[in-house]
Parts: structure tokens; C-alpha cells; sequence
């Protein structure tokens, strides 16, 4: 059955090669479809260009621009970045090259499929037939075996081998025959076409997907509620802008961090949401990652979470080196000014930052809104009456920076504020059918490797000396190496129950 | 308190391994049945030793408290010793199935390989780390388990289809020269994953290769290159040896053709369900089944070979020879999904790699890889191309 060594130099021929001759246009451009050849350059082209996406960044020129650069230098840089946009490669599984690709890969699929499948469903409807003289001798797989008494005895036997073996024989007789015969599997024909369907049916979901679906993003502090969001993704039919309406509201009512007791690993983010639709609060769900909430087809996802910087607050520690020893913590929005404690001098929080980098010229460049001990702040001092006294700026990182003129020493100690969580939405409608092609190309794969259609055949007739022979004979469409042995343990029970 | 008795039993089976890949050696190199009980007893008690080291590590996790604990796969190490106990596990079974010792002379140095890797690999954290959200998902033990179970069988193919192309080739073939060139590849990374560990005294915040092929000193970098020359112009000069060794074991061809066939059509449908259920987390945790990133289209790319290896076999006729370098290329591409991915390029699944910016060296790692297997099919293409107009004949699918 399987060949030896390198049957592929003297590969099997294409059905259809010798048809192609004949025929018009569309003959031609059908047979070219049809092929399998062209299955397997499809999948090797669809293999080997979708590396180039995995190199060259997706969603990031500057990404780009330096991986070019450290290529082709300064100078070649911006041509090379010109050429990789216009063959599309910064957007490539989007490209109209690559949709072309797949449309291929879809139509040798439904070719193939219209080709192959009439006939299959023909094999696979047709009922199973008892075998002749002549049919019987043909079979692979065929064992004789004598048998003393008669053919009623020996057809018991027979049938209650195949039964033995989980067959449910059919029975059959002649004049002077007797046969019993049965199938397992047969439906088993149709998994490979179940598995190229369902590719074609994940497409059509993905499809659906990309022209009526959306995707985007939102951002609620806690105790707010919105009623639209950002677009991040382009939908192919729905031209409205940045920025879409929800059909209903959505309110943060408390986002949570939690931490891995003892550590500063975040464990858990939660928000807790609730949907206002038309005023009435019609569910509420504390959402978590790989837990959204979903409400009339769109999904909210935990993505962000962060302090709204608007909102958001800073407590300054002020230690009095003077005289008297006190502390004093101060806790102060963006702008606003407060009387030291023990002296007569103001201060002003003018700017802040949770969390700072130190350029390289010294400079102070904010870095996120996550407080982790990095975190920034300039002051002002006046003098009662208004005159400013000087300025500085307080860094977590470095306690010796300090103002000159005042007698305290400062320090950063907190920063609070409404979180505000960030939330990924999506609508795909599509997102079921994809499923469904999934499950069918799993499906359909396991029908197609291991489950086999397999029939057997047991003849008895008596010969011309009056004996009473028995002939068992069996097939496989595949995998003959296991039925050989289910096969020898058939004629083991036919030969032993003598 | 230490949480490290996983780490001891861990050691213990590398050097199990170790030592049943030195009895399987001996059993290819003298056919003494002695030596291959006692190579597959070793292998056995290494498999044990393993099983025990993932046992306590998922013990001990939870013996660390504050909701640490959880299965051992979701870091690089406990994913790849996880990775090389399921290649055991489906290796001890084809042994016991097919009652035939000789694939353990190159299934267990892979598993040896990636024992080793794990454990002395700078990038490779070996702690114990609380679970990020992202994480905390039933999926991800499915996802994580399919995906393994498929990488295995189609790690054990590749064993299979590299014996089968070292018994099957002449050394006028070209053949030759693609098995002898992968097998040294593979020795240079043994040599220098071992050379980072002799050489550099404070791996910590090194790179993989850094003492050889990416060490800051342009010599050492071209006497590396030199060496990976030099070895592989050794195995091309004596691996027609190789090939008598094993020729004189008598191994089935047609046993190795047929191993190499079923283990890929076992791990089709895994990586196919580890892909699927990938996406239906992907779904769950930010919305988007799909989104093209290195490690799902990677995933894909493995997926597509797989599919052409199949679909050249089961409707071209594509068996031994031709079947078994499509296999390699297919396991070229399992170790670049699942390593490669997260070592060089960047992406979603970056948990506990270097992560960050994509590493110039993966580039022309990649062209090569793409240049030879474009080759090879177009050379594969114009052969049958050519038979077709000179033989007249058709091979049934079905006989």
C-alpha cells in the first residue's frame, strides 16, 4: 500500500492533467483549482511570507525605523521604510496580496471540494454488496479456511465472530452460499471534507468579523460612567469616525488592585461595572482579566488601570529642621497651596509626577501614572505677603535635593486619587461562526486520521468435494497495517471455535 | 525556607537522561540487547525523576502561600521540562508500541539538549513566580498542554525522519549534505550552549551564545564561526560512518517512514486544538482570537508545514525521503515558534523571556530558514515536473 523511499519521483499524476488539453478558459482556470498540487504551494507560499510579519512590526514604524537603520545606516533607511509600506509589509495580513493569497487557498478549497465530494457521498450512500467468485479474489486481505460439518453450523460461527468483533453482519444467500458481511466507519469518507469546509467556514467568520465589528477602547474613573468609546481598529462598513456612541451607558464603580500578600506583584485587577440602559441599571458584573462582561454583543475587557491624572493628588512629608521638631503631611491637588506647619512660608504643589526618568541632561520626563517609588514633585515657597521664596523640585530617588531657603526638609509619601480603569471593547459578531469552524476542523481532523472505514466479507460455500469452505476477506481505506491485525484476530476466532 | 527539592530531582533527571542517552549510544554502536534493557531501564528511571521534579514543583508552589500556587507550565523553564517529559512520555510509548530501541539514540539528546538548555541558560528564570492576571486562566493548561503534546510528537518525528534520511542517503546525495548540515547545527548549539556555561562566571543578565557566536569580541565571534565550519566539514566528512552504524541494526525503513508519518498525524490535531484554544483565551482576555502576533503566526507557519507535509504525503505521494525533510523543516519551525519566538522577537507571550525589541540575529536565522525550504520545494516541484512528462503512470490513493 504505502510506497517505499522516494515515491515522489514518480509522483502520481494529476486527474485532470491529461483533460486539460481540451477545453476553454474556464476549463483551464477550473483544473488549475482543482489541483493538489497547488495546495501544497499554497500553503508553503502562505508559510514562508507570513515569517515577513513576525520581523517586521506590525503596528510600530519607529520599531521599524531603527531595525532599518541599523541595516542599511541613516541613509537608506527612509527609502527602505518607503519600499517595506508600499509592498504593505508594515500592515501585511491586511494587504491586498495576502487577501489574495487566502481567496487562492479559498477557491482550491471549494474546487477540490466540488471535484472529490459527489463522488465520496456516492461511495458513501452506496450499500455494502456480498462479494462473487471473481470480486472475492481480488480483495487484499482473504483467507480460506475448511470447514468439517455443515454450512448452517459454520455460518452461526461466522456470524458470531463478526458480531464478536463489533460488526452487526449483514446476511446474504444463494443457492449453495452463504454470506455474512458488514462495514464500520464509512461515514469516516467525509472527515477530510468536514476539516477543508470548516477552514472556509473560519474564514467567512473572521470575514464577518472584520466588516461589522469593531474594536476600542475606554477609559472610566471610578464613579463615572460613559456612553461612548475610542475606536483602536478600522471596521470595513462602519464609517463613524474616532470616536462611536455605545447604545448604552457604562459606569466604573470601583476599580482594585490586588497584590500577592508580602509582594508588589499585582494578583488581580478588578473592576466593577454596571450598565445603564435607559436609566436603569441592568447589570452589574466585577470584571477581571480573562472574566469580561458582555452586554447586548460588546465586551469589556480589563485592560489599564491608573490614577486619573486630573484627579489625582500628592502627599508631600515636610520635617522641620528648625528649632522645633514636627512633621507634617500634606495632602494637595495639582495647584493648590497650603501654610507650612510651625512657620508663616506657603506652598504651592505647581506639578507632579507619580513616576519619573532623569534624562540625560538632567532634565525630568514623566514615565507613567503607576506610583513605584520614582515619583516627582516641584514646589513653590512664598513669603507671607506673596514674595516667592524659590523653587524645587523633590525626587523620590534623590532625598537630597532640597530647597535652600526653607527649613524643612521634604519627601513624597503618596499619591491617590480615583483610579480610573482601562477597558478594551469589542463587537464581533463573527466570533461564533469562527467557533464553529474550529470545532469542525478538530472534529474533522480526528474522523480523518483515525477513524477508518473498514468492511469485511465471510463467504461459505461448499466445493465440489463436498467440503465446506469458508472465505473471510476484509478492507481498509487506510491505516492497513492495524486491520491486518483486527483481521487476524477474526480468522483466529473463525479457525478456534471449530 | 527553600523551595528547590523540584531543582534536585530535576538535576537528577538531566543526568539520567544523560546516561541513558550514552546506553542508547552504546546499544546503536555494539547491538547488545543488555545495553538497550539497560538504556530503556535508565530512561525509565529519568522519567520517574521528572515526573517526581513537576510534582513537587507544583507542591511546592502552593507550600509558598499567599496564592502562589498553580501547574508548573507558565515560565520557559517549567514549560520546556514539561515540554521534554511529554517527548519522554511519547517516546517511551513508540518504544514499547513499535518494540524498537534504536530512536532513543536521538530522541533522548534532544531531550537531553533542552534539559541542559533550560538549566544553565542565562535568560532562563528557574523561581518559582506568582501567576500575572493574564494568566490565571483555566485555558491556559489547555492551551499549554495541547500545544506540548503536539510539539512532542512532532519532536519525535523529527528524531525518526533525521534517522531515516541517515540510513536512506548516499553521500552523493544531496540528501547528505541537508542531514549531515542539520546535525551539525545542532552540535554547534550543544557546543556553545555548553561553552556559555564553562566560560562565563556570572551568567546572570548574559545572553544565550554570548561566550561564542554574540561575544562582544569580534575574533571570538569569527573563530565561533570558524568551529561551526570546521564541525560541520567533520560530520560531512564522517557521517557516512553514522550511517553504517545504524545501517547494521537492520532498522526498517518502512517502520521509520511509517513512525514518522503517525507521530505528525498525532501531533496535527494537538497543535491544531493547542492553536484553537490559544485563540479562545486570546477571546477571553483581551477580546481578539486573532491578532497576528509572532507567537500565533509562528504557531500558524508550524501549522502550514504540517499541513503541506500532510497533504504532499496523503495526495502527492511525497513518502521517505522527500516526507522526512519536510518533517525537519516542520520541527525547525516548532523550535522557532516556541524558543525563538520568545528569545528573539517580541510580542504577547513574552511572560519571563528577554522581551523587548526584536534581535537582529533572528533575521538572517529566518532567511535562511525560508531560502532553504523554498528551495527545497521548488527543487521537489521542477523533479516532478520532470517525471511527469517522462513516466505515464497514476498511483491510486487508495489500493
Amino acid at each position: 500500500m504505502e510506497e517505499q523511499k522516494d515515491a515522489g519521483t514518480k509522483a502520481p499524476i494529476d486527474r485532470h492533467q491529461a483533460a486539460k488539453a481540451d477545453g476553454g478558459p474556464f476549463k483551464s482556470v477550473w483544473h488549475f483549482f482543482s489541483s493538489l498540487k497547488l495546495t501544497v504551494v499554497l500553503l508553503i507560499i502562505l508559510a514562508l511570507v507570513s515569517i515577513i510579519g513576525t520581523i517586521v512590526a506590525q503596528d510600530d514604524p519607529m520599531k521599524n525605523m531603527d531595525m532599518l537603520t541599523s541595516i542599511f545606516g541613516q541613509s537608506g533607511a527612509p527609502a527602505a521604510l518607503k519600499l517595506m509600506v508600499a509592498l504593505k509589509l508594515t500592515d501585511m495580513y491586511h494587504s491586498p496580496w495576502f487577501v489574495f493569497l487566502l481567496l487562492m487557498l479559498s477557491l482550491n478549497i471549494i474546487i477540490c471540494t466540488i471535484e472529490r465530494l459527489p463522488r465520496v457521498i456516492h461511495m458513501v450512500m452506496k450499500k455494502q454488496e456480498p462479494l462473487t467468485d471473481a470480486t472475492i479474489k481480488n480483495m487484499a486481505l482473504r483467507k480460506e479456511i475448511k470447514i468439517k460439518g455443515d454450512m448452517d453450523a459454520a455460518a452461526l460461527k461466522a456470524a458470531a465472530a463478526m458480531k464478536s468483533m463489533g460488526y452487526s453482519p449483514n446476511e446474504y444467500r444463494a443457492d449453495g452460499e452463504i454470506q455474512y458481511f458488514a462495514e464500520k466507519g464509512k461515514f469516516s469518507r467525509l472527515g477530510v471534507y468536514v476539516a477543508h469546509i470548516s477552514v472556509l467556514i473560519i474564514f467567512a467568520g473572521a470575514l464577518i468579523g472584520s466588516f461589522w465589528g469593531y474594536k476600542g477602547y475606554a477609559q472610566i474613573t471610578e464613579g463615572n460612567t460613559i456612553d461612548k468609546i475610542g475606536l483602536t481598529g478600522k471596521p470595513l462598513l462602519m464609517h463613524v469616525g474616532s470616536e462611536m456612541p455605545l447604545p448604552f451607558q457604562v459606569r466604573c464603580d470601583k476599580f482594585t488592585l490586588k497584590l500577592y500578600q508580602g509582594t508588589e506583584m499585582p494578583s488581580a485587577y478588578l473592576s466593577t461595572l454596571t450598565i445603564i440602559d435607559h436609566g436603569n441599571n441592568v447589570l452589574t458584573k466585577t470584571i477581571r482579566v480573562n472574566d469580561p462582561l458582555e452586554y447586548k454583543g460588546i465586551r469589556f475587557f480589563q485592560s489599564s488601570y491608573g490614577i486619573s491624572p486630573s484627579e489625582a493628588s500628592m502627599t508631600i512629608r515636610a520635617i522641620a529642621t528648625g528649632p522645633v521638631f514636627n512633621v507634617h503631611d500634606y495632602t494637595l491637588k495639582r495647584g493648590e497651596t497650603t501654610t507650612l506647619e510651625g512657620s508663616n512660608i506657603t506652598m504651592t504643589l505647581s506639578d507632579f509626577s507619580p513616576d519619573v526618568a532623569i534624562g540625560p541632561n538632567n532634565q525630568v520626563v514623566g514615565r507613567s501614572d503607576q506610583f513605584r517609588g520614582n515619583a516627582a514633585a516641584l514646589l513653590n515657597f512664598s513669603a507671607p505677603g506673596g514674595k516667592p521664596i524659590e523653587q524645587a523640585m523633590i525626587l523620590s530617588q534623590e532625598p537630597q535635593s532640597q530647597p535652600k531657603n526653607v527649613p524643612f526638609t521634604f519627601s513624597i509619601t503618596g499619591y491617590n486619587g480615583p483610579y480610573y480603569t482601562g477597558l478594551q471593547v469589542t463587537h464581533d459578531p463573527g466570533v461564533s461562526i469562527v467557533w464553529l469552524g474550529c470545532t469542525m476542523l478538530v472534529l474533522g481532523i480526528l474522523i480523518a486520521f483515525f477513524i477508518f472505514h473498514k468492511r469485511v466479507w465471510i463467504r461459505i460455500v461448499r466445493s465440489d468435494k463436498g467440503q465446506v469452505i469458508l472465505t473471510a476477506a476484509g478492507s481498509i481505506n487506510k491505516n492497513r497495517s492495524v486491520f491486518e491485525a483486527e483481521f487476524g484476530r477474526l480468522i483466529d476466532k473463525l479457525e478456534t471455535r471449530q | 525556607m527553600n523551595y528547590e527539592l523540584n531543582i534536585t530531582f530535576f538535576k537528577i533527571a538531566t543526568l539520567t537522561y544523560l546516561f541513558a542517552m550514552v546506553f542508547y549510544l552504546g546499544y546503536l554502536a555494539f547491538r547488545n540487547q543488555a545495553v538497550g534493557k539497560i538504556a530503556s531501564g535508565i530512561t525509565y528511571l529519568g522519567f520517574l525523576c521528572h515526573t517526581a521534579s513537576i510534582g513537587t514543583r507544583w507542591w511546592e508552589s502552593y507550600q509558598m502561600g499567599a496564592g502562589i500556587g498553580h501547574v508548573p507550565i507558565t515560565n520557559l523553564f517549567e514549560s520546556m521540562s514539561l515540554g521534554a517529559w511529554t517527548i519522554v512520555l511519547i517516546y517511551i510509548i513508540v518504544e514499547w508500541r513499535y518494540k524498537n530501541r534504536t530512536f532513543g539514540a536521538f530522541v533522548m539528546p534532544v531531550t537531553f539538549l533542552a534539559m541542559t538548555y533550560i538549566f544553565v541558560a542565562p535568560d532562563v528564570s528557574k523561581d518559582i513566580e506568582p501567576l500575572v492576571p493574564a494568566l490565571k486562566s483555566y485555558w491556559l493548561y489547555i492551551h499549554v498542554l495541547t500545544s506540548f503534546l503536539g510539539y512532542a510528537a512532532f519532536a519525535v518525528s523529527f528524531g525518526v525522519s533525521l534517522m531515516y534520511l541517515i540510513i536512506n542517503t548516499q553521500r552523493k546525495d544531496s540528501f547528505y549534505g541537508f542531514w549531515t548540515a542539520c546535525l551539525g547545527a545542532l552540535s554547534v548549539i550543544v557546543l556553545a550552549i555548553a561553552a556559555d556555561w564553562a566560560t562565563l562566571p556570572d551568567i546572570q543578565g548574559k545572553h544565550m551564545l554570548e561566550a561564542t557566536f554574540r561575544n562582544p569580541s569580534a575574533g571570538v565571534q569569527a573563530l565561533s564561526w570558524a568551529g561551526y565550519a570546521v564541525i560541520l566539514f567533520l560530520i560531512y566528512m564522517f557521517g557516512i560512518r553514522l550511517k553504517s552504524a545504524l545501517g547494521k541494526f537492520q532498522t526498517s525503513s518502512d517502520l521509520l517512514d511509517e513512525v514518522g508519518y503517525k507521530t505528525v498525524a498525532m501531533g496535527f490535531p494537538l497543535l491544531t486544538v493547542g492553536i484553537i484554544t490559544g485563540a479562545v483565551w486570546a477571546n477571553k482576555a483581551w477580546g481578539t482570537y486573532w491578532g497576528w502576533d509572532p507567537k500565533e503566526t509562528w504557531s500558524l507557519i508550524t501549522w502550514l508545514v504540517y499541513a503541506a507535509y500532510l497533504h504532499a504525503r496523503l495526495t502527492l505521494g511525497w513518502r521517505g525521503r522527500r516526507a522526512s525533510v519536510l518533517s525537519v523543516f516542520g520541527f525547525f519551525s516548532v523550535i522557532f515558534t516556541y524558543l525563538g519566538v520568545n528569545l528573539l522577537l517580541s510580542g504577547l507571550h513574552s511572560y519571563g523571556s528577554t522581551g523587548g525589541q526584536i534581535d537582529k540575529t533572528a533575521i538572517p536565522f529566518l532567511l535562511i530558514f525560508a531560502a532553504f525550504f523554498a528551495a527545497y520545494v521548488g527543487v521537489c516541484w521542477i523533479l516532478d515536473a520532470g517525471s511527469r512528462k517522462s513516466a505515464g503512470h497514476q498511483v491510486a490513493s487508495e489500493k
